[in-house]
């Protein structure tokens, strides 16, 4: 996947340029969706428990890998809306699920030998890896730059076009 | 606990299901098999271990064990200690003959890199959610500041 930068800047992006024209997405609920795109970098959990073990702990098939898919968004997000208050759950749980699709359609969109992405329509297409046009591998340092250039230029329009001129 | 419960189902499910889904063999099967699966196309995942001509040798990790394996047909720009994609057809020997490799890191700084550009994310995603949002520990809630 992408690293965690390039996600959180794309999805800042998207998040303002939507919020040009949504009233109630003001400054305080655009970090809520940027967190969104954190859902699937917890397959990197692994790291910390490595998924061999608990297969071994628990004597059964286990993998973080789905936690980074449809399903493990849709799933992670409604835990994550549990923990704000109840009167904001349908707005959180959107953009938290707006923002794990960002990172899941950008991720598809990385390169794998065989041309198709990982199984992450899960479960909703269980055996379907989307064809991938191979834009980037993770650890080229331009998809960053990128994110950060688009950010910028987002930052400026936000800051000096559609917010009100003061001068 | 709900939602967390039916997180933990889907990664089991999916993982259960793998086998199935998988239009190659597996890389464990791979690995604590091979001989069963010569003549097979494959997708591996290896860290590189040496590169010398059009061969790389890479090291394959799949359920606790490694298989050290020659890529033939190897003409991608990689150090030791990178990361790399390979399909191709695995032939005896431990060798796979490959159709297409994909640098995933071309060496151990890209990693480094890689994680550390994540961990800058990290670091900026918090500092945005924590001016507006505080958590409240003693009622397990995340609330905005703007409340009191």
């Amino acid at each position: 996947m992408a690293d965690l930068l390039t996600h959180v800047l794309v999805a800042w992006s998207l998040l303002t340029v939507a919020s040009w024209w949504l009233d109630w997405l003001d400054a305080r609920w655009i970090p809520v969706g940027v967190g969104g795109v954190i859902i699937p970098d917890l397959v990197k959990l692994d790291l910390l428990l490595d998924a061999d073990a608990v297969e071994a702990a628990l004597g059964i098939p286990f993998s973080w890998g789905y936690l980074g898919s449809l399903g493990g968004v849709v799933l992670t997000a409604g835990a994550v809306t549990m923990a704000f208050d109840r009167c904001w759950w349908r707005r959180v749980y959107s953009l938290l699920v707006v923002g794990g699709s960002s990172a899941l359609i950008l991720d598809g969109l990385r390169a794998y030998a065989d041309g198709r992405a990982s199984f992450w329509l899960f479960p909703v297409l269980p055996s379907y890896r989307p064809p991938t046009p191979s834009l980037y591998v993770s650890s080229d340092p331009i998809v960053p730059a990128l994110a950060l250039a688009l950010a910028l230029v987002v930052l400026g329009v936000d800051r000096w076009v559609v917010a009100e001129p003061t001068w | 606990m709900l939602f967390l419960s039916a997180a933990f189902g889907l990664c089991v499910a999916g993982e259960a299901t793998y086998e199935q889904r998988w239009p190659y063999p597996t890389t464990e099967a791979v690995v604590t098999d091979y001989d069963a699966h010569v003549g097979d196309r494959t997708l591996l995942f290896g860290s590189v271990e040496a590169v010398s001509g059009d061969r790389a040798t890479i090291r394959v990790v799949a359920g606790g064990e490694n298989l050290t394996m020659t890529v033939s047909d190897f003409t991608a720009s990689v150090e030791a200690g990178g990361a790399i994609q390979v399909t191709g057809t695995l032939r005896p020997d431990h060798v796979v003959q490959a159709d297409s490799v994909v640098v995933v890191n071309r060496s151990t700084d890209a990693k480094t890199w890689k994680y550390g550009a994540s961990v800058v994310g990290l670091l900026v995603f918090l500092g945005l959610f924590f001016r507006f949002w505080r958590a409240d520990l003693r009622n397990f809630q995340v609330v905005c500041r703007d409340d009191g």
